[in-house]
């Protein structure tokens, strides 16, 4: 069937028709066959015969009579049942006609004193001291179905409609729920890292509404990746563009300098070089965001050992700390051995970004603690500046774009406000991430976590790092 | 006699400012702006050093270092883009001797270029002190090529010049900033991989059998001393 409606509404008709089917055909089988086989045989004429089995030689003769009936050969047996449901001869007697017994046998002041009288509609005999018992014929050889009484029988056809209707509901929801659950997670993985979605062929290849839902998705996806990848591009051609006036602009700076050799125009040539400097910077960074942003060649991922790696980091920034007075701590790492992989130079610009902010950020004369965690299957870069920290309203924020956060921008004019956002981008890129909090003691703290990896094994993965996988792996 | 620079760009405005500039400080400038034709000046003209940016159109910086490398040694700064640590690597890879991100200052620029231009000047002052013999390997400075167990290696400006500093500090760390300011003339800065780019093309080229070049963590580089010859 191709569409859901149609499955749903199939299925339950179907499954309702089943039920009807399968209830009936239990009830025919369990009552018919009794029917049939008691048809032609008539109670009161055994009763009859019972009668005259007493009168003629009262207990002892309605023994003999009964072993003799019970002896013939047939489908029909008779049974005579006193008042505590127990046959004469104590052969077996279905619980049901047991537990109705009792009440048949309650005297009835209509009834006739013979050894032969009918009561509530049961031919009952009579022995000659009193006690009285209810004549019934029964199978001799009951099937099972026919051992179960008509009480039983709403709890068997319950039973029934719960089995089927459980089978066919669980069916159902499983053909359904599967689709969605496959759609749910691709969109979730689409969402956070724009991902090319993994919906796989079976759902895609589905007739009805779910199939439909899902070649819309990968479709609206794949408009969406388009258009951001169309946005970047303008902002790197954009920012490319403008480099091009900006070294211009440079340049012409310098000749106004050698033209103003009193320097009577300083002041001014220092501010504008100053708007160029940053708008320079600014390009760099955005350029820098965009490229991660856009990867549209996958980046070459290697295996790291990420102590030296960030040994190496904190070295070339010391330079930059030194400006500031501020040291950088680098604390003993040896013991956090750690393997990632991925790709050095933008680990490495991550990571420079984490320490210009903290230098830029941490009070000056003061110490940046830099530490290696390393726990089975995460790695982990903190570092920690002694600055005046972020207001918690902005904590999640300083990883988006262009944030700024209190006086920020008269304090560092240089910042181009794209640095963490960097960060950010390049994490995520390595499946990683970037977090920020305050410390209790005042300062920032900037954790980058990245997936570690296991001696010997490079990870091979089928998404969009597959092709550098492969390249890294033939 | 004046130094003789030839800037390869296809911003015209920027070449005739800069034209302007560098003939103030003292050079001989000339410009062109594509590759083929910088490749033609080259070829027909005495140049003391190029400025070459990565964005051509049509053949790329990085194609017209690879066939000039082919026939000439002339010192050449790159140019390239803000932010592209690739296109440094490439660069110095090709055989570019310096580096400088565009958009740059005028006074950095003219600065690499007097860094690049004063280089061999230090080496000429002492002629018998051009030739080092390391192990297997042999730099000679004045016919500007080295060999390793006899096997011609073909090096760049820069990359000699690096080869030169370890060689002649066998068996002692250099520093990075030492590297720098001598084989590079200029100070390093934060984040500079340059000389670790020129290392590392080093050892690539020269190979298993020239003595080791061992990187020292926090210290700098070290050339493996090897036997006594």
């Amino acid at each position: 069937m191709k569409s859901v409606y149609g499955r749903i509404f199939l299925t339950v008709g179907i499954a309702s028709l089943l039920m009807l089917g399968l209830g009936t055909a239990a009830s025919f089988l369990m009552v018919s066959q009794r029917i049939e086989r008691l048809a032609g045989h008539d109670a009161a004429h055994v009763a009859a015969a019972a009668a005259a089995a007493i009168d003629r030689g009262g207990e002892a003769a309605l023994r003999d009579w009964l072993r003799a009936e019970d002896a013939r050969p047939g489908d029909v047996q008779p049974l005579i049942v006193d008042a505590s449901g127990t046959d004469v001869l104590g052969r077996a007697v279905p619980p049901g006609l047991a537990l109705r017994t009792p009440a048949i046998l309650k005297p009835d002041p209509a009834e006739a004193s013979t050894s032969l009288y009918t009561s509530r509609w049961v031919p009952q005999v009579r022995l000659p001291d009193g006690r009285r018992f209810a004549v019934y014929l029964v199978e001799r050889d009951p099937a099972w179905w026919d051992r179960v009484g008509i009480r039983e029988l709403p709890l068997l056809l319950i039973a029934l409609a719960i089995l089927v209707s459980g089978a066919v509901a669980g069916i159902l929801a499983r053909s359904f729920s599967r689709p969605v659950r496959e759609l749910a997670r691709a969109t979730r993985s689409f969402a956070a890292g724009l991902a090319a979605p993994e919906v796989s062929a079976r759902v895609i290849a589905r007739g009805d509404e779910l199939g439909a839902l899902a070649r819309d998705f990968i479709a609206m996806a794949g408009r969406l990746e388009h258009l951001l990848k169309a946005r970047d591009q303008l902002v790197r051609d954009m920012s490319h563009e403008l480099r091009t006036p900006l070294a211009r602009l440079n340049v012409a700076l310098e000749l106004l300098r050698r033209h103003d050799p009193d320097n009577r125009l300083e002041t001014d040539i220092a501010r504008l070089q100053q708007q160029a400097d940053r708008l320079d910077h600014m390009i760099g960074s955005i350029l820098g965001l965009s490229r991660l942003d856009a990867m549209s060649t996958p980046p070459k991922f290697q295996l790291i050992e990420l102590a030296p790696f960030v040994e190496e980091v904190v070295e070339d920034a010391r330079l930059e700390a030194a400006q500031r007075q501020c040291v950088l701590e680098l604390h003993d790492c040896a013991d956090a051995r750690a393997q990632v992989y991925g790709n050095p130079v933008i680990l490495g610009s991550a990571l420079q970004n984490v320490l210009r902010n903290a230098i830029h950020h941490t009070a000056e004369g003061t110490h940046i603690d830099i530490r290696l965690r390393a726990s089975g299957r995460e790695a982990a870069i903190v570092v920690q500046d002694r600055g005046p920290g972020v207001p918690a309203d902005a904590l999640e924020h300083i990883f988006e774009p262009f944030t700024r956060i209190g006086d920020a921008r008269t304090r560092h004019p240089d910042g181009s406000g794209l640095g963490l956002a960097i960060v950010a981008r390049a994490m995520r890129l390595h499946r990683g991430s970037a977090k920020a909090r305050n410390l209790a003691a005042g300062g920032l703290e900037i954790t980058l976590t990245l997936p570690a990896v296991a001696e010997g094994e490079i990870p091979v993965e089928a998404d969009y790092f597959g092709e550098a996988s492969r390249r890294l792996t033939n | 006699m004046l130094a003789q620079l030839l800037l390869i760009d296809d911003d015209r405005d920027l070449c005739a400012m800069l034209e302007e500039l560098l003939a103030g400080e003292g050079f001989g400038v000339a410009s062109v702006h594509s590759g083929p034709a910088a490749l033609a000046h080259l070829g027909e003209h005495r140049v003391d050093l190029a400025v070459l940016d990565v964005m051509l159109p049509g053949m790329s910086g990085f194609d017209v270092l690879r066939t000039l490398r082919q026939r000439s040694a002339v010192p050449v700064l790159m140019l390239t883009a803000r932010g592209e640590a690739v296109d440094r690597i490439v660069g110095l890879e090709v055989g570019a001797d310096d580096y400088l991100a565009k958009p740059f200052h005028p006074r950095e620029l003219i600065a690499r270029i007097r860094a690049i231009l004063r280089r061999p000047a230090a080496g000429a002052a002492a002629p018998t002190e051009r030739l080092f013999t390391v192990g297997a390997l042999v730099l000679d400075l004045a016919r500007g090529r080295a060999t390793v167990e006899a096997r011609p290696v073909a090096l760049t400006g820069a990359e000699a010049r690096v080869l030169e500093e370890l060689m002649r500090s066998a068996g002692v760390v250099v520093s990075r900033q030492q590297l720098c300011e001598r084989a590079l003339g200029r100070p390093l800065e934060a984040f500079d991989r340059s000389v670790d780019t020129h290392v590392a093309n080093l050892r690539r080229k020269l190979g298993e059998s020239a003595p080791e070049i061992r990187g020292v963590r926090g210290a700098g580089y070290a050339m493996d001393p090897g036997e006594p010859p």
